[in-house]
């Protein structure tokens, strides 16, 4: 039994981890142009800043894929023709399957205005990405960084360090807007500005602009012009499915791959998990969910199941954790998803950027937390919603799910209860 | 509490670049000149210090201070790295380098309170630790026996070294640029427990072989005024066991005045016997004289070790006697091994451990090794008290937490575990653990940047079994 996987990333490395877990013979082909050995992409800004090496990303030792018995093809897929259950590869040769996993990931999200093929302007997803913005921070003095999510921020940390002025654009008025309330997205930008970032909310941006092909400035829809001599633009990402065009796949909305419960596509032997993928989310909304736990899950969950097994993938309650410069950022449950009538339950612990949010319904229950600065234990705050505990319940019982290290400066709730 | 950012492998010094190698380099040089010549002696007294080994002391005090400085730059925005930081240079600069030199300012021989047997060797050797007090005999004895246990037990071996420890005080703080250079291979990890437990067991051995060895010896006491008086005292035991003699001294006085001259002339001797017979003279185990055809000024105070040792043919190097000025002024205490190929054994075993293990692993190749492997070779490959508590440690209640599916395999905690430890592949795993190598630094829990890691001291003792999660993935 040959299984072929597009993608070398958390999803696809977990699947074939699995699969040869369940079956010691079974022939494994990782196909990816990306990089020789499995990373960790949610680590690609530390090895940008010079705070890990190439290797320190690798979870894995380099030996892996030859223990394992992978083999690593590493090539661009093209297309994918589904009559001869065959990949095409550059040149006109081809790697045929007797099974398929697409986990193929994601690609930045390319920009509506004018400006994107100037010299110096680039995105932050890739390895490649990665490399470029590592070579061009060694030359630029002055940046932009356009996209206030977890990207953009990151970007604007590694810059930062690396003695690059940076000016943050935030389309949004505060911050993070999806994950995060005013109060939340106020001192996270607080914070960066204290870094030294120009952090600029309200600003969208109208066109990049160069000279001789490379990039001098971006103009705002303000009317407002920034110098720069490098652009990172991180509005987003969307799945990496355009080489399964005249696949007959089917799609969802943002170019997901539509799969059913157990990761199967429309196609017969043919799955998919990961960032490429569209599931359907605990509201019944189908969209892609990329994030580094649900792709790794998904990974998981396929590989069972292209070995023979039915299981299902439950997305269970959101989770999710970042860090802004040096705040730490956790969430848990449902925050932000503004159902009827929810309140927050919100506390600042005075001269320090700790906070604490609890959402709850009308009916007192506890829906989502939101914590910056100190480290939380996601998994109680779950078992708390899960449990339908109430929100006065939650708070006098913070202190259990504290993760934080030893001698930190003791949790109290300052604010009023609600 | 988190890190900020740092530029570690865009600095050629810290990635084993050329300023690394020379840098170990002039380490090695400064432990070479410290440890195998004298050539820092005149310069230690033209600055008032007894000997080579003040400047050392020094040299390396300071280095934890501006390195604890350095290091609370960096990652003192977390109390716990606070508190710990303070605390390994409280303990450097008060017990093992003012306490002993205070003592030494008062005649007394310098006792480090913050080291113990088997780190410090010495303490369970009763020719060593019998010249103390019996107040610091019993510290040594119960610090090493149960202090140590008891608290790695309750708190992991962390207390030790990462908050007293002079040697991985200066890992911590002189260390820290150098500390992600650790080998994190699974091969590293083999050797590692090979080592370490290899030299554990050679410094067991080694100090049953000399408290043997002692507890079997003979001792005899005489009196030593005159050149006379010594001439006299030409202690012969019965029998087959080894003659010792001293030789005359034209000025001997009173051994407390702070100076002898001894001569090897008018012994029972002839000259060429002698000089073959008689080659060197130690004082507390620093070599002063070649061999005693000579006139030799000897500072012998109250407690000092005078050794003769041999180099008759195929008896090179074999301790032949040990004489210890009395209890009483002008009494001498002359010891001598009932079993002398035993003792030749034993004292070659404890030289050997003297020199590959004291000298080498934890000075010249421990610290000259940081730019190129890490700050924690010594503490990680061969400190035979690390051992101890590492197996101890595996039995008690210090673990490290591991938050479930949070993990984003970033590789921060590996690369910055000065231990070599991958705590990743833990962490990704869902996996608490706990592992003998872990000194507790908290710089894994600390470089997370999702908070997924926790060092505790918890009951339930055994974190690998409680793991039941159904995302857990086993390679």
């Amino acid at each position: 039994m040959h299984y072929a996987i597009i993608g070398n990333g958390v999803a696809g490395i977990n699947a074939a981890n699995t699969i040869r877990n369940r079956e010691e013979a079974a022939e494994i082909s990782i196909v990816s142009y990306e990089t020789d050995h499995f990373f960790s992409r949610t680590a690609l800004m530390y090895v940008a800043c010079g705070q890990l090496s190439e290797k320190c990303v690798e979870p894995f030792e380099r030996d892996h894929y030859e223990r394992m018995r992978f083999t690593r093809v590493k090539e661009r897929v093209s297309a994918l023709d589904t009559d001869r259950q065959s990949l095409k590869l550059a040149g006109d040769r081809h790697l045929t399957y007797d099974k398929l996993l697409i986990a193929s990931g994601s690609l930045a999200v390319p920009p509506p205005w004018p400006g994107m093929d100037l010299d110096g302007v680039g995105h932050f997803v890739t390895w490649q990405d990665m490399q470029w913005l590592t070579e061009r921070s060694g030359t630029a003095r002055k940046a932009v960084v356009v996209g206030g999510g977890l990207i953009g921020i990151e970007c604007a940390e590694v810059l930062s360090l690396g003695g690059v002025d940076v000016s943050f654009l935030i389309r949004e008025p505060y911050y993070w807007p999806v994950a995060l309330d005013e109060n939340e997205g106020t001192i996270v930008a607080d914070h960066m500005r204290r870094h030294g970032c120009d952090v600029r909310l309200n600003t969208e941006v109208e066109e990049i602009v160069g000279r001789d092909g490379a990039v001098t400035g971006v103009h705002t829809k303000a009317g407002e012009t920034i110098d720069c001599d490098m652009v990172v633009v991180a509005i987003g990402v969307r799945p990496q499915t355009d080489f399964l065009r005249d696949s007959g796949l089917e799609f969802g909305e943002r170019g997901g791959i539509v799969v059913d419960e157990y990761l199967r596509t429309n196609l017969d032997n043919v799955w998919a998990a990961g960032d490429c993928t569209s599931v359907v989310w605990f509201n019944g909304v189908r969209r892609p969910e990329q994030l580094w736990y649900t792709s790794r899950d998904q990974g998981r969950v396929v590989g069972c199941n292209m070995t023979g097994d039915n299981r299902r993938y439950e997305r269970g309650l959101f989770y999710n954790s970042a860090k802004f410069f040096e705040i730490e950022y956790t969430t848990a449950g449902y925050v932000n998803f503004n159902f009827e009538g929810e309140q927050s339950w919100f506390q600042h612990e005075p001269g320090t950027y700790f906070t604490t949010r609890l959402v709850y319904l009308p009916d007192r229950r506890l829906i989502g937390f939101n914590g910056l600065g100190r480290r939380w234990d996601h998994t109680i705050f779950l078992q708390w919603i899960r449990e339908k505990r109430t929100v006065d319940y939650a708070i006098d019982h913070l202190a259990e799910a504290l993760f934080d290290e030893e001698f930190m400066p003791t949790f109290r709730v300052v604010a009023a209860r609600p | 509490m988190q890190a900020g950012l740092l530029k570690t492998y865009k600095n050629n010094v810290q990635t084993r670049g050329s300023w690394a190698w020379l840098l170990a380099v002039v380490l090695f040089v400064f432990y070479i000149i410290i440890y195998f010549t004298g050539l820092l002696d005149p310069v230690a007294r033209a600055i008032g210090f007894p000997s080579k080994w003040n400047i050392y002391g020094t040299l390396y005090t300071l280095a934890i201070i501006i390195g604890g400085i350095y290091f609370l730059r960096r990652h003192g925005n977390s109390r716990y790295h606070q508190i710990r930081t303070y605390s390994v240079i409280f303990f450097q600069v008060v017990f093992a380098y003012s306490i002993p030199y205070i003592m030494e300012l008062f005649n007394m021989r310098g006792f480090t309170f913050s080291i113990f047997w088997p780190l410090k060797i010495d303490y369970f050797y009763p020719s060593y630790i019998l010249d103390f007090p019996l107040l610091l005999v019993l510290y040594a004895f119960l610090g090493s026996l149960v202090l140590v246990p008891l608290l790695t037990f309750f708190i992991g071996k962390r207390w030790y070294c990462s908050w007293v420890c002079g040697c991985g005080g200066l890992a911590e703080t002189a260390g820290e640029p150098f500390r992600h250079l650790s080998d994190k291979s699974s091969k590293a990890w083999r050797f590692e427990q090979f080592a370490i437990h290899g030299i554990m067991i050679f410094a067991f051995i080694g100090t049953i072989l000399v408290i043997i060895n002692w507890s079997t010896g003979v001792s005899i006491s005489g009196e030593l005024t005159t050149a006379a008086s010594v001439d006299s005292q030409q202690s012969r035991s019965a029998g087959e066991e080894p003659r010792l003699v001293l030789y005359g001294s034209t000025k001997l006085a009173s051994p407390f005045d702070g100076k002898s001259v001894w001569r090897p002339a008018d012994t029972s001797l002839p000259a060429d016997e002698i000089n073959r017979k008689w080659v060197a003279v130690s004082v507390d185990d620093r070599r002063i004289a070649p061999d005693m055809r000579d006139d030799y000024v000897i500072d012998f105070s109250e407690g000092s070790n005078l050794q003769v040792v041999s180099s008759r043919p195929g008896m090179d190097g074999q301790m032949f006697g040990t004489w210890q000025t009395g209890k009483t002024p002008n009494t001498v205490e002359v010891s001598y091994p009932r079993y002398p190929t035993f003792s030749t054994v034993a004292t070659k075993i404890q030289g050997i451990y003297a020199f590959v293990v004291v000298a080498l692993l934890s000075g010249i190749l421990g610290v000259g090794l940081y730019p190129l492997l890490g700050s924690r070779v010594w503490c990680r490959f061969f400190c035979p008290l690390a051992a101890i508590m590492g197996l101890i440690q595996k039995f008690g209640r210090f673990r490290i937490t591991v938050k479930d599916d949070m993990c984003i395999s970033c590789g921060n905690c590996s690369t910055y575990c000065e231990m070599g430890i991958d705590v990743r592949t833990y962490a990704q795993n869902n996996q608490s653990f706990k592992r003998a190598a872990c000194v507790g630094c908290g710089m894994c829990a600390h470089m997370c940047p999702r908070g997924v890691l926790k060092l505790e001291n918890r009951w339930d003792l055994n974190p690998m079994k409680n793991n039941t999660n159904i995302r857990t993935f086993d390679l």
